[in-house]
């Protein structure tokens, strides 16, 4: 799902460097006060665990390969502003160390799966949690790729349209929407299945072990 | 006589004009070879190679089944590289023409899993930091 350098023309670049410097600003806001000395192991330990899932390729039809993305068990645990901020270093070392997904394309990266991901998991969640906790933490986790999946599918799939040489030939990706959504959308829901079920299987052993306090995005109490 | 003779001439001028002409050499040639992750091929993407300081590509198509593109730079040493696959995967990136014989592969040049440990060394040295400078604090 990391778009690489060079797939973004500035038009969409720009916009959201400015947008996710914002982002990654009020989700720092007030993190002195929100982490604790339990807390920290504990984030540390899920953001270990989302950046070892990116590292393990599963192969897809096609002879392409994708990987889970833990954003939804972070934002389960720990709350969306610092799923956010773990899973925007998490992209930021695999772009650094295995040059997956670029830098220029980092901000777009992290606003969608880090930033719409953690969102989505949550709101899915709190929306499903009365009616039955483990399908809303299912449905939270497969929520938590397809919505960011199709939001980089719009990205990428506009690109033709924002920027194009005078005669019509793209300047940076050359597919539009009617390939991107189906290319992207298709693969990310059997995805989904793997991360919903990891997501169950952290939340499961999260609350057996009482971190549930943490779940809740408002302050720990003290 | 003359007449016919003249659209005899017309005629196989025309029909010169559809030939295509092959010629075979054997040239040196530089083949950049794009995989997955997983090591699975870049096979049939799309691909275009634009010479350094040029708009117009001198070549594009599709990579061959184990995710070859092979082209002949000429005197031409930078190269720009956009190769595409339609879930967005893929490079952008300016390729050197290595000289004869070298290798210029972009992988990097550690192992993976040395990667990925030095990785996770960072998210828990800065972690650790992070719970040393609150436990500091209070």
């Amino acid at each position: 799902m990391h778009i690489p350098d060079g797939f973004l023309s500035p038009q969409t670049t720009l916009p959201a460097t400015a947008l996710a410097l914002g982002a990654w600003s009020w989700a720092a806001r007030g993190l002195k006060a929100r982490l604790d000395e339990t807390l920290i192991p504990r984030l540390a330990v899920g953001t270990a665990l989302a950046y070892g899932l990116g590292l393990i390729m599963l192969p897809l039809p096609g002879g392409s390969s994708a990987h889970l993305v833990g954003v939804a068990m972070l934002a389960l645990l720990f709350g969306w502003r610092l799923a956010f901020l773990a899973h925007s270093g998490v992209l930021l070392l695999q772009a650094l160390l295995f040059g997956a997904g670029g830098l220029t394309a980092l901000p777009v990266n992290a606003l969608a799966m880090g930033l719409v991901g953690s969102i989505t998991a949550r709101a899915v969640f709190r929306l499903l949690r009365p009616l039955n906790e483990a399908a809303a933490v299912l449905l939270a986790g497969w929520a938590s790729v397809i919505v960011p999946g199709a939001l980089l599918a719009l990205i990428l799939g506009l690109q033709p349209s924002i920027a194009a040489k005078d005669d019509g030939t793209p300047l940076f990706f050359p597919f539009g929407l009617e390939i991107t959504l189906p290319a992207i959308l298709v693969p990310h829901a059997l995805i989904g299945i793997g991360e919903a079920a990891l997501t169950l299987l952290v939340w499961r052993y999260a609350k057996v072990r009482k971190w549930q306090q943490t779940a809740d995005p408002s302050p720990p109490a003290p | 006589m003359k007449a016919l003779l003249a659209l005899l001439s017309c005629v196989f001028t025309l029909a010169h004009a559809h030939e295509v002409h092959r010629e075979i050499t054997v040239t040196p040639a530089v083949v950049i070879t794009l995989s997955y992750a997983n090591g699975a091929p870049f096979a049939y993407e799309k691909y275009t190679l634009t010479a350094s300081g040029e708009a117009t590509p001198r070549q594009v198509g599709n990579t061959d089944a184990a995710g070859r593109i092979s082209f002949v730079p000429g005197d031409v040493e930078t190269w720009h590289l956009v190769a595409t696959s339609a879930d967005g995967h893929g490079v952008s990136e300016e390729i050197r023409v290595p000289a004869l014989g070298n290798s210029g592969a972009t992988a990097a040049a550690l192992p993976r899993w040395l990667m990925a440990l030095a990785g996770l060394s960072l998210i828990f040295g800065l972690f650790g930091l992070w719970q040393l400078f609150v436990k500091g604090k209070r």
